[in-house]
């Protein structure tokens, strides 16, 4: 009987030990042996970037047609490099990214992840192009898939600079005013800063979908249809006012 | 009892001392050297898939195999009788004739710098050359054997190559993948990366007047030739409508891997390195000669809803006089490469 007694009663204080550790399944230290919480859990902080090309609001893929002040366009071609993307917190930036290249064709490049800290950021900032030292990288010295690589083709051998933007698509399809549109931007004077408000609260929620759309009909505010787009661009009135209009064409959700 | 466990233990110990000698005989012959391919200056590494790392052993086996009518269902065609080092691997007959004499309708594409290509094929329907090496063996417009069991069958009876295969791969019995793999390995070799035009932009070499005044026309508004065709690969890789067909005539090219009707008329667009030795010229090797390729350029085109945007000049054409049109043509030669057109490392 004493027996009895002295094993019903190591069972009980084993069973009430239990194992010390995370308990909860959203930290990055779950663990899942553990019965007794230990009040140590880690938290991983992460802002998905969702980025669209969007014609009147509609995400736009490869061929899709957009109308704007009368107009059609198809769009055949959509690339550009966004750079030095950062998030903002008490006027001190996060470096997320150095060099991305957003191209329509291939969705990979449409959702980015960053681990980010537990901060409350107000901005979100980039570039739109390529600043000199990026400019100056050497094609050959980057895998061919890197934002930069051959594979991309983003590369101007007789300028040594890379193309910021390239859009590409028929205006105007069937009727006497159809066009094929070029729009291969570069030129480092054409770079532009690009801060847009946001509410980036990582203190409330450890992981935030942000979603950047870029607004295609915007590009084309102000733009003489009739015009092409010389190669070099430094002082074409179009380059400059595309890169102006495509700074501004950048909406949040 | 007792007799039968000794003779149990006895019997036992032999067959172990039996399956020792074996193994000895039995010890492998696989033994591969890492084959380091020459990436020219300016070129970026290629991409080599995990899973057919370059040998020196897989090139050897390659080559054999790139040279050897064993692969044809009649055994009299190899895969190097249509594409021809002097051509740039490529045929100078505008259809090759295949064992069957049946043509096909496409002109044998070159093999020039097959490392960095992204896809094979004129309308890029294979993402590997591992892939493409799989097809013209069975095709019926080329080598045409039967199917890919009486190849092997044929190859697994061959005690030469049933030792290579080994040596390469570590496999006795011959199959489709490690043939492709060893022809793939064998073409990742054919690299081009010594023309003149390198050797200009590595300051080894001058070009002349007439030569600058054609790369000018190349890379700038005059010709637009480097938007499909941009250093150092001189190709995008990429699916182009360049207009040689009016919309009724187009051919459906990348539609047929694709199934999107606005990629009808597409097709790969061609490295021009070596282009003075691959004539004939475009998917259906229409064009004889570089000046019938320009005079189409400088037509400017046949209109159509799936005509590359950068075809700018169509109904108006680019206007290169004809002095412009030999300075493109003598720029084009300079793509011309001596050193891979002689390179015995090429030749069977």
């Amino acid at each position: 009987m004493k027996i009895l007694i002295y094993i019903t009663l190591l069972f009980f204080a084993f069973s009430s030990c239990g194992d010390k550790g995370c308990t909860d399944i959203s930290a990055s230290n779950y663990d899942s042996n553990a019965t007794v919480e230990d009040n140590n859990c880690d938290y991983n902080y992460t802002l998905k970037l969702n980025l669209n090309l969007v014609g009147n609001g509609n995400v736009v893929s490869t061929n899709d047609i957009v109308e704007f002040d009368g107009n059609t366009f198809r769009v055949e071609t959509m690339k550009f490099y966004i750079t030095d993307l950062g998030i903002e917190a008490d006027n001190q930036i996060n470096e997320l990214l150095d060099v991305h290249l957003f191209d329509m064709e291939k969705p990979a490049t449409h959702a980015l992840s960053f681990e980010v800290e537990k901060k409350n950021y107000t901005n979100l900032n980039f570039k739109l192009g390529l600043d000199s030292l990026q400019n100056s990288l050497d094609q050959s010295t980057v895998a061919t898939d890197h934002p930069q690589g051959t594979d991309n083709n983003t590369f101007w051998q007789m300028t040594g600079i890379y193309i910021f933007v390239m859009m590409e698509g028929k205006l105007n399809e069937g009727t006497d005013k159809e066009k094929s549109v070029t729009y291969h931007i570069a030129h480092p004077d054409l770079l532009k800063n690009i801060n847009i408000a946001s509410s980036l609260n990582f203190e409330t929620e450890n992981t935030k979908d942000f979603t950047l759309n870029l607004e295609i009909t915007e590009i084309f505010n102000n733009v003489d249809l009739n015009l092409v787009l010389p190669h070099q661009q430094n002082q074409s009135a179009l380059a400059q006012q595309l890169m102006d209009n495509l700074s501004t064409a950048f909406e949040t959700n | 009892m007792k007799l039968t466990k000794y003779i149990s233990v006895v019997l036992l110990s032999f067959l172990f001392s039996c399956i020792e000698d074996e193994l000895i005989v039995v010890e492998s012959i696989y033994n591969t050297t890492a084959y380091d391919l020459e990436v020219p200056a300016g070129f970026p590494n290629p991409n080599i898939p995990n899973l057919n790392p370059t040998t020196v052993e897989g090139v050897e086996l390659g080559k054999k195999l790139f040279f050897d009518p064993i692969l044809s269902g009649d055994n009299t065609l190899s895969c190097a009788d249509c594409h021809f080092q002097e051509s740039a691997f490529s045929d100078p007959m505008r259809f090759s004739v295949g064992i069957e004499g049946v043509q096909g309708t496409f002109n044998a594409s070159a093999l020039v710098n097959l490392a960095w290509n992204t896809s094979h094929f004129w309308d890029g329907r294979s993402p590997t050359l591992e892939n493409q090496a799989l097809q013209p063996i069975t095709s019926f417009v080329e080598l045409h054997s039967l199917s890919w069991s009486d190849v092997t069958d044929k190859l697994n009876q061959n005690s030469i190559y049933k030792t290579l295969f080994e040596k390469a791969f570590n496999i006795k019995t011959i199959d489709s993948i490690h043939v492709t793999r060893a022809i793939a390995q064998f073409e990742r070799t054919l690299i081009s990366g010594n023309s003149k035009y390198d050797q200009f932009v590595n300051q080894t070499a001058t070009l002349t007047g007439s030569e600058l005044r054609g790369l000018e026309i190349f890379n700038t508004e005059k010709g637009d030739c480097f938007h499909c065709h941009s250093y150092p690969l001189f190709t995008s890789n990429d699916f182009h409508n360049n207009g040689i067909d009016t919309e009724e005539e187009m051919k459906n090219g990348r539609l047929n891997v694709t199934n999107d009707i606005y990629d009808k008329g597409k097709f790969k667009s061609p490295t021009l390195r070596n282009i003075e030795l691959s004539a004939p010229y475009m998917h259906d090797g229409r064009f004889s000669t570089l000046e019938e390729v320009i005079e189409h350029y400088n037509f400017g085109g046949h209109e159509s809803y799936t005509i590359d945007p950068n075809m700018k000049k169509v109904g108006i054409g680019l206007g290169l006089n004809s002095q412009e049109k030999t300075d493109l043509v003598n720029f084009l030669k300079t793509l011309t490469d001596e050193n891979f057109i002689n390179n015995t490392d090429f030749q069977p």
